[in-house]
């Protein structure tokens, strides 16, 4: 048994966006569909996400309060992996499934019939999406062999890179975050990097009071 | 639970071999590798094979990431981050993730185009590369002939950082082509300010240390520096020494990703950082921290200055010059006439080398010359810029510059990392001199932990590389290629080109060859470039991708894609390595390594003769003791990737011995040279001694900005590399169009709420994009990305806010040199 689970610094991270780019060429994803948004946030309230270009904002750069207080602080926002996750038992075909070898919430486009309860049922806002008519930004297909293959009418979101995992390596975003803010690994192995990274620092969940157990830890 | 899609694999298949905990980045050597093949799992052997070449990054942010290059099937399918030979150098960004945004673009040029429209007008049509290159051929064949060499002028910016095919300064091949040609070579007149103002104090040393020095500091100061969108890859360094005790300062107008790590942030009025120094050097001095034995022995301030600004030599006293080492600039032995300064333990004036106790003050007339010391000209000028004095003009309140003073004193080691956040102001070198003054002086540079600058891992490259050889080659007969005819700095281009004239002699520029650059979004003032491009008869630019300059081309050469040809990724700022291009594919439609394409115009203009091999040209490039030292061979860089420029051992700048005449901190030069072709006269008394100016278009004082009250600075994008990625798509998910951010007090007062349209305009020019708020800008300072393209923004042009002129001493573009006034549309 594993738990895959991510911790994220939020002390490092400065919003340069590489494990959002890593995500979409890696997981070969259409225009405008994101399973991994790094927010901008201008404030420190964690119960709302902040703005993201992504998601219809106009700038990734702006502080908030004033010139004499400002605030500015990224947040990288990806499906959590719930340990109890909300949208498994609204799925009515199976097509949502928690990998308990693993620990990896998946969605399996031949099942999902884009009823979109999973969506409605998740505490996080954003992280699945109902793909509508895929378009792409080249001719060409890119990414992993196995990328997920955006079907039109499903919904999809992170799937921490299960491909990548399941040949032994990591995570699209895992592979080199630039400020040294990400850690990945086995949250129930102590020597794992994810578990020596979150030993001794102050975490945070976001939604915790959803219940759902997510496995994102962020340190503050 | 789910069954495993059928493109899934099991967990028992993994790349047989490749023992690499941290994935394809672990794979080693730089033979294409091959993953997935040997599938241990015979009942998924579908699963198509994917190679991993060696890539370089290698646009001009200085990062130069090694790269993992994946390939399916004959195409560039992901890029990931590739193991440096140390792996804190490990790197790559949102840029470098999406190369596949770049290579498979829309806007890539695939063939030979010439133009048949307007200039400007995108209006082109295929042509073969023999019509291309014969049409080139043939045109300069005849402006040669008739004009002389000069006539063409190639302009090359820093848009591909690799030997053979890139824009590698002073060493890369197009050196050696510009030399063959014998041309006009054209000056791109950036970010050389504050380095030419800090030059008047350390004579052109590197005092940089290498980034994993930074450990060893006990406090670092970003200073004009903007990492996290500029230099994404430094930013580790600094906040992991943060995490182990070093205090981050970030002296910055404006409150960005890095000022929000800082521990002290002291934000200053844009454009007056030298305002600033000369504060924190009058407390220094004040408060006699700066120690005697700094001040008499390893600064020139004992030196004695004449009344007509010349210092007493010895030959004034008396004593015969003599010859020394010969000048290889000039061919002829240097003429030693050195400095006298008033030696009061002999009481008489003796050579400065020879004295044990310069004076400082009050030094008689000497044979009836009157003299004043260096130390009391400086004084006289920085004892005026008291904390008062100076926070009038930087903002920065009087204790924050007593503290800040404190902090070099007493908080050293101190790295103060400075970057082009100085240089882009019209006053940026008499900034320079003094900034770089307050770490000299407090003795923070060239020690572990001590550094001034940036790192700077390309002087090894521009400095003991075989240049004599590999740039001005021989051909049969023993004829050495001419070398440039002549250089020229952008802002006489458009007056040389419809004149036929340079200061008032015949100079006919006829045609242009444009390479690794976009000037028309990277230079200032877009109007000018555009008149200066469109006055040329024939214009020729080789790129990936149809940039807004192309548009203006007569003919269009498609460049290859930087994975699309073998090359050696040679002069990065940050990281110390010499980075290894392997072919990864083949050029899409015909495109061609710009190396190839140099030699195919020369051997067309019957000069293929000076013109070599790939191989040839990097062999005779590190064919010099220091690389055979460190056996940085070709055959090294191919079988092992990477090969470090420096011994092991963190890199370290050495301020024992400066490059000035004396070896000491200078704080006074008796001649200026202007490093600026326009100049024919300028006030020699601005550039002798200690001496600050505001701005010219946005200082508080300038009439200018009475009118147009925003100062704007034009920033960096996180998302491209100057203008590079403007053609991918990927990240215009994380920058989608251009922005200005203007502080919430100016919005409310301007009636702008986030997303509106706005102008921006000055006499100059207008732009017109939307608006964001934030908090982070002061008060009547807006900024925005400067690396959009023509047709991204609602009307006009941001590069034409700017002004294309430059101060008299040194041409530098003035990008943040601006003031705007805004109205919302």
């Amino acid at each position: 048994m594993t738990h895959y689970g991510m911790a994220i610094d939020l002390k490092r991270c400065f919003g340069c966006q590489a494990c959002a780019a890593a995500c979409k060429v890696a997981n070969n994803m259409p225009k405008d569909y994101s399973y991994n948004v790094v927010y901008t946030k201008a404030d420190k309230d964690f119960s709302t996400l902040g703005l993201a270009v992504a998601k219809g904002a106009v700038s990734n750069d702006c502080a908030g309060g004033t010139y004499d207080d400002p605030t500015l602080l990224f947040l990288p926002f990806q499906c959590q992996h719930c340990e109890n996750p909300a949208c498994l038992d609204v799925c009515p075909t199976g097509a949502t499934a928690k990998d308990e070898e693993t620990g990896i919430v998946t969605v399996d486009s031949e099942l999902c019939i884009g009823c979109e309860s999973c969506i409605k049922a998740c505490p996080y806002e954003g992280v699945r999406t109902l793909i509508k008519s895929p378009e792409y930004y080249l001719d060409v297909v890119v990414g992993e062999h196995d990328a997920p293959p955006h079907k039109g009418g499903t919904v999809e979101k992170c799937t921490f890179c299960k491909n990548l995992i399941d040949r032994g390596e990591v995570p699209a975003c895992m592979q080199l975050c630039p400020g040294r803010a990400r850690y990945w690994g086995d949250l129930d192995d102590p020597e794992s990097d994810v578990s020596k990274a979150i030993a001794g620092r102050e975490t945070m969940f976001l939604q915790e009071e959803a219940g759902t157990k997510p496995s994102v830890y962020y340190l503050q | 639970m789910a069954e495993p899609t059928k493109h899934s694999f099991t967990r028992r298949s993994f790349i047989k071999g490749a023992a690499a905990p941290t994935a394809a980045g672990a794979l080693a050597g730089c033979s294409p590798q091959t993953t997935n093949l040997e599938e241990t799992d015979s009942t998924q052997a579908e699963a198509p094979e994917t190679q991993i070449f060696s890539g370089v990054c290698r646009g001009n942010c200085g990062g130069g990431c090694f790269l993992n290059v994946h390939v399916r099937d004959g195409q560039v399918v992901r890029t990931s981050a590739r193991d440096m030979p140390n792996p804190e150098y490990n790197r790559i960004c949102a840029r470098g993730l999406t190369q596949v945004g770049r290579i498979y673009s829309a806007d890539r040029v695939l063939y030979p185009m010439k133009r048949i429209g307007e200039r400007g007008s995108n209006d082109f049509e295929r042509i073969s590369w023999d019509e291309a290159l014969d049409t080139i051929a043939e045109k300069w064949k005849g402006y040669r002939e008739e004009y002389g060499p000069q006539s063409i002028m190639l302009f090359y910016g820093s848009g591909n950082y690799a030997l053979y095919s890139g824009s590698c300064n002073a060493v890369g091949a197009v050196v050696r082509f510009e030399n063959i040609l014998g041309c006009t070579d054209a000056g791109l007149d950036v970010d050389v300010g504050t380095g030419y103002g800090a030059t008047r104090a350390h004579g052109g040393s590197d005092l940089g240390n290498e980034l994993t020095d930074r450990k060893n500091a006990k406090t670092q100061i970003l200073w004009g520096n903007n990492p996290a969108i500029s230099l994404p890859h430094t930013l580790h360094f600094m906040m992991e020494a943060k995490e182990n005790g070093t205090r981050l300062v970030v002296i910055d107008p404006v409150f960005n990703p890095n000022t929000a790590k800082a521990d002290w942030w002291i934000p200053v009025k844009p454009g007056t950082d030298g305002a600033l120094a000369l504060g924190v050097l009058n407390v220094l001095l004040a408060n006699g921290w700066v120690d005697d034995d700094t001040l008499r022995n390893k600064t020139n301030c004992g030196l004695l200055i004449k009344e007509d600004g010349m210092y007493l030599r010895m030959s004034d006293l008396g004593v015969e010059p003599t010859e020394g080492d010969v000048d290889p600039l000039t061919g002829k032995p240097k003429v030693i006439d050195l400095p006298a300064v008033w030696d009061e333990d002999a009481g008489k004036a003796v050579a400065f080398s020879d004295a044990t106790k310069p004076a400082l003050e009050n030094v008689a007339p000497i044979e009836g010359i009157a003299v004043q010391t260096v130390y009391e000209n400086a004084m006289s000028y920085i004892s005026a810029w008291t904390p008062e004095a100076a926070s009038a003009v930087c903002g920065v309140s009087e204790d924050d510059i007593r503290e800040l003073a404190r902090v070099y004193y007493e908080d050293g080691p101190v790295t103060t990392e400075i970057m082009q956040g100085l240089n882009h102001y019209r006053n940026a070198h008499y900034t320079g001199w003094p900034v770089y003054l307050v770490g000299l002086l407090t003795g923070n540079a060239g020690k572990p932990g001590a550094a001034i600058g940036q790192s700077e891992e390309y002087l090894p490259q521009m400095m003991f590389s075989n240049i004599k050889e590999a740039c001005y080659p021989t051909d049969a007969a023993g004829n050495v290629a001419p070398g440039v005819s002549g250089h020229l700095d952008t802002t006489v281009f458009e007056d040389v080109f419809t004149t036929g004239k340079f200061k008032g002699e015949d100079y006919v520029v006829k045609s242009a060859y444009i390479h690794c650059s976009n000037p028309l979004v990277t230079m200032c003032n877009n109007d000018y470039t555009s008149r200066w491009i469109d006055a040329l008869e024939f214009v020729v630019v080789a790129d990936m991708c149809m940039t807004e300059t192309c548009k203006h081309a007569d003919i269009v050469l498609p460049a290859a894609h930087w994975f699309e040809q073998e090359d050696i990724g040679f002069l990065f700022s940050s990281h110390p390595y010499l980075l290894y291009q392997e072919k990864c594919v083949e050029p899409l439609g015909e495109a061609k390594p710009d190396f190839q394409i140099f030699g195919s115009i020369l051997d067309r203009l019957g000069l293929g003769e000076f013109w070599c091999t790939e191989d040839e040209y990097a062999q005779t490039v590190l064919d010099s003791e220091y690389w055979k030292s460190l056996d940085c061979t070709l055959e090294n860089i191919k079988s092992k990737g990477a090969v470090r420029i420096y011994p092991e051992g963190d890199k370290l700048g050495s301020a024992d011995v400066l490059a000035t005449e004396t070896g000491r901190i200078q704080l006074y030069q008796e001649t200026a040279v202007p490093n600026n072709v326009a100049t024919v006269e300028f006030d020699i008394s601005k550039e002798r001694g200690l001496y600050w100016e505001t701005p010219q278009f946005i200082g508080e004082d300038r009439e200018y900005r009475q009118q147009y009250p925003y100062s704007v600075l034009s920033e960096h994008m996180r998302t491209h590399t100057h203008t590079q990625w403007w053609e991918c798509g990927y990240v215009r998910e994380f920058e989608r169009e251009p922005v200005v951010r203007i502080n919430p007090d100016d919005a409310a007062e301007l009636g702008i709420v986030e997303g509106d349209t706005v102008r921006l305009y000055n006499d100059n020019g207008y732009v017109v994009m939307k608006a964001a708020i934030s908090a982070g800008l002061p008060r009547k300072m807006v900024s925005s990305g400067r690396s959009w393209q023509k047709d991204d923004f609602i009307d006009g042009h941001f590069a034409n806010l700017s002004s294309k002129d430059y101060n008299p001493m040194i041409a530098n573009q003035a990008f943040n040199d601006v003031a705007v006034a805004i109205e919302k549309l």
